[in-house]
């Protein structure tokens, strides 16, 4: 079999669908999933809706920079979640120390830093960045500082992402959609036919670049 | 001592004699009068920074005066000090310096700052910096951090170090106020040195440098002195250190003949005011040492039924355990000579034995080839029962309980079992069989003795590793023991199926540098006594224990 021919396969409706669907509810879309289930017909898995809206909230807190709050409502959603995936936990609350560093709270940030981050200080796997995050404080304009990207939306979204996925995982659900599982297969196999065939005949695979179509 | 005699390059020459300097400088020219001569007032303002002394002439006068007047300081000699300053027109520090080093003592580190620009340094702001952290450290200890956020925030603006800075940031809310971070406890000696770094060259003089450069130079020649074996005391900064190769056990002092037949075993007492010996004849001596450095028979230890092959000292030296060859393990009380119990296995006999670290256990190695644990009252310890190879010599435990120390499960192995986690962590795999072991006191070296008639040194902190192999010794029949001994256990000591005693030192290690004869029979162990590192002493198959001294001709 070739694996330059695949246009002859055949992709069930329902399938694709169903991707797109575990996305949405992955990443709390819940009226567009409603919105795509009345428009294609097709039945929304049985989810937790209870669940879903939680940590969409959960989600917003993050992005709209509120990240305690999103822990105290992660505590009660789930107890023992962040006790037991101490690397979130400490994410989460760099986050909120970042926060109070960039209003300008430098008091509350410091008090908040000895009481709830000094404690992780003693392993050493958080020194580092606590030390980066400490430091925001040393400078009169944390964006110009060398640890901006602490401050970043791109960083926001990385923790909400994790934290998306731990809670996920926490009831037993998949971490990760279809979606995400099929880009990944699809990226790795094509290296792997470039690799032992050559560029020549498998040229180097770029997702951003096919997906343009 | 020496009589040095060196010609310089030009005209003049100068003698040295081990006692003091003195520098004979007529034949130079111009003449300069000098310090025997004349008495030092005027004569040395003339041209105080264009002298030199020493006899290579290295030394710049000015630069010694100062570290003498430093020195003068620092034994609290502080009106010499100023005395000295005068007459030589050479003052320890400029006045600016003085004022500087007075502002940094008093801990004013504004003030230290704003004195910079009176250096005209090539970059006031790496010293800044250095003295901005320690402002740091002494703010946030009095807890007030608010200010010391402040000072990180200028710390931060003088680019100099900004990965220091994040590490200080996290300062903040790491240490509780009050409480001493240790990082400023011993920063003083660091930070002064870091800050004399930052000037130019002999701006600062380092506090009490004359006293390093003196010791520095004898640390230089215990690293040149070939067989070092005195204790540190011995050292004088009078004369040149040099034990050439003197200080080596190298006469027999004494013979001690109260054994009846061959003596297998012996070893000091860890306070090196007893020795203890076994024999074929079934008994155990504790010798003890009287004030003239004499050993005498203190207690014969008789009880066992089999010849005693080993005896082994209890860490504080009050009880000593005998071991019978593949019988029993018995305990003695020093100070009374009885026998106070023995540790047994019913059917299995004991082939050699140990203590633990703390002195609250014995450890047995049996003939079943498992090593056994007891209490010591006798009750046994839970412990893993493998099975070593056949010639289970020796067990050992180190000093500091954390590793029991045996033949492994292959004759050529000696293996480390981890007393925490309860397993074999690690293993030494040699060339040949072991015939015997011995650990050096302070836990990072194994001496073992294979049936080749080699001895390896292995260094054991970590990953084991090899360093040394030795030759020279002979064995064929017996199991010969070795021991690590003299100063700093730099030497090791053997003994021989030749009758011999073969010491060899560690860094000269490709040739022994004492054979000592005297012996008539095998010598089958030795001991270095660990409180006098001139005394060792030897077993033999003649029966006989000799003491051996340091050759008191030859001082």
């Amino acid at each position: 079999m070739d694996p330059r021919q695949f246009e002859h396969i055949v992709v069930n409706d329902n399938d694709t669908h169903s991707i797109v669907m575990s996305y949405l509810l992955h990443n709390c879309f819940s009226e567009t999933a409603d919105s795509l289930a009345s428009s294609t017909g097709i039945k929304q898995p049985a989810i937790d809706r209870d669940n879903l809206e939680r940590r969409k909230q959960i989600i917003h807190f993050i992005l709209e920079k509120k990240a305690l709050k999103a822990v105290e409502l992660t505590e009660q959603l789930a107890q023992d979640l962040l006790e037991k995936n101490k690397d979130l936990h400490f994410d989460l609350l760099c986050l909120h120390f970042v926060e109070l560093a960039c209003a300008g709270n430098c008091a509350e940030a410091l008090e908040f830093g000895q009481t709830r981050l000094a404690p992780f200080g003693k392993a050493q796997k958080y020194v580092e960045k606590l030390e980066d995050v400490m430091a925001l404080l040393a400078y009169e304009d944390p964006e110009k500082s060398p640890m901006f990207h602490l401050l970043s939306s791109e960083n926001r979204q990385q923790v909400a992402d994790n934290l998306n996925r731990t809670i996920l995982e926490h009831v037993n659900h998949p971490g990760y959609t279809p979606m995400e599982r099929l880009l990944q297969h699809v990226t790795v196999v094509r290296q792997y036919l470039t690799e032992e065939n050559g560029k020549d005949v498998f040229p180097p695979f770029s997702l951003k670049d096919s997906l343009k179509g | 001592m020496g009589f040095a005699f060196s010609l310089s390059l030009g005209a003049g020459f100068c003698i040295f004699f081990g006692a003091g300097w003195v520098i004979l400088n007529h034949l130079r020219k111009p003449p300069v009068k000098t310090l025997v001569d004349n008495p030092p007032v005027k004569t040395l303002v003339d041209n105080p920074l264009l002298d030199f002394i020493g006899y290579k002439g290295l030394v710049k006068k000015s630069e010694f005066i100062r570290i003498l007047t430093d020195a003068l300081i620092s034994l609290g000699f502080d009106d010499i000090a100023a005395l000295l300053e005068e007459r030589s027109g050479i003052p320890l520090h400029s006045a600016i310096v003085k004022q500087f080093l007075k502002l940094v003592k008093d801990g004013e580190w504004d003030k230290c700052i704003d004195a910079l620009q009176g250096f005209q340094l090539r970059d006031e702001k790496p010293v800044s910096f250095l003295l901005l952290e320690q402002k740091f450290y002494e703010v946030l200890n009095t807890g007030n951090v608010t200010d010391a956020r402040r000072i990180l925030k200028e710390m931060v603006r003088l680019r100099v170090d900004t990965n220091r800075v994040h590490e200080l940031a996290s300062q903040l809310i790491i240490s509780a106020p009050g409480e001493d971070t240790t990082e400023s406890v011993n920063s003083r000696s660091e930070f002064m040195e870091k800050l004399q770094d930052l000037f130019p060259p002999g701006v600062i003089i380092p506090e009490r440098r004359l006293e390093y450069l003196i010791e520095k130079s004898l640390v230089d020649q215990v690293y040149h002195c070939s067989f070092h074996n005195v204790p540190d005391s011995d050292l004088s900064i009078c004369y040149d250190h040099d034990c050439e190769d003197h200080k080596i056990p190298s006469e027999t002092v004494q013979i001690l003949e109260e054994h009846i037949d061959e003596v297998w075993f012996l070893k000091f007492s860890h306070n090196g005011r007893y020795l203890a010996s076994s024999s074929k004849d079934k008994s155990a001596i504790i010798w003890e040492i009287n004030a003239e450095g004499k050993f005498s028979l203190k207690h014969k230890l008789e009880g066992h039924q089999n010849p005693v092959v080993e005896v082994l000292w209890s860490p504080d030296d009050r009880q000593v355990i005998t071991c019978g060859e593949n019988e029993v393990i018995r305990s003695w009380d020093v100070d009374s000579g009885a026998f106070v119990g023995s540790y047994e296995r019913n059917g299995v006999g004991s082939i050699s034995c140990g203590w633990f670290h703390d002195g609250s256990g014995i450890i047995g190695g049996m003939a079943d080839r498992r090593i056994y644990l007891w209490h010591l009252n006798g009750t046994e310890i839970e412990h893993e029962q493998g099975q070593r190879a056949q010639n289970l010599s020796d067990v050992a435990m180190t000093t500091d309980g954390k590793w029991l120390v045996s033949v492994g499960k292959e004759q050529h192995e000696i293996s480390f079992f981890d007393r925490e986690t309860n397993r074999v962590e690690d293993v030494i795999v040699e060339e040949d069989m072991i015939t015997s072991f011995s650990l050096s006191d302070n836990n990072s070296y194994l001496l073992i003795n294979l049936i080749t008639q080699k001895i390896n040194v292995w260094y054991i902190q970590g990953e084991p590793m090899k360093i040394l192999g030795l030759d020279g010794h002979k064995r064929s029949r017996f199991i010969i023991r070795s021991c690590f001994g003299g100063y700093d256990e730099d030497f090791i000591a053997s003994g021989s199926e030749d009758s011999q005693v073969y010491i060899w030192h560690r860094t000269e290690w490709r040739e022994p540098c004492r054979v000592l004869s005297g012996h008539s029979g095998a010598v089958n162990c030795v001991s270095w006594n660990p409180t006098d590192m001139h005394m060792l002493a030897s077993a033999s198959d003649d029966g006989t224990i000799r003491i051996w001294g340091i050759d008191k001709n030859l001082n």
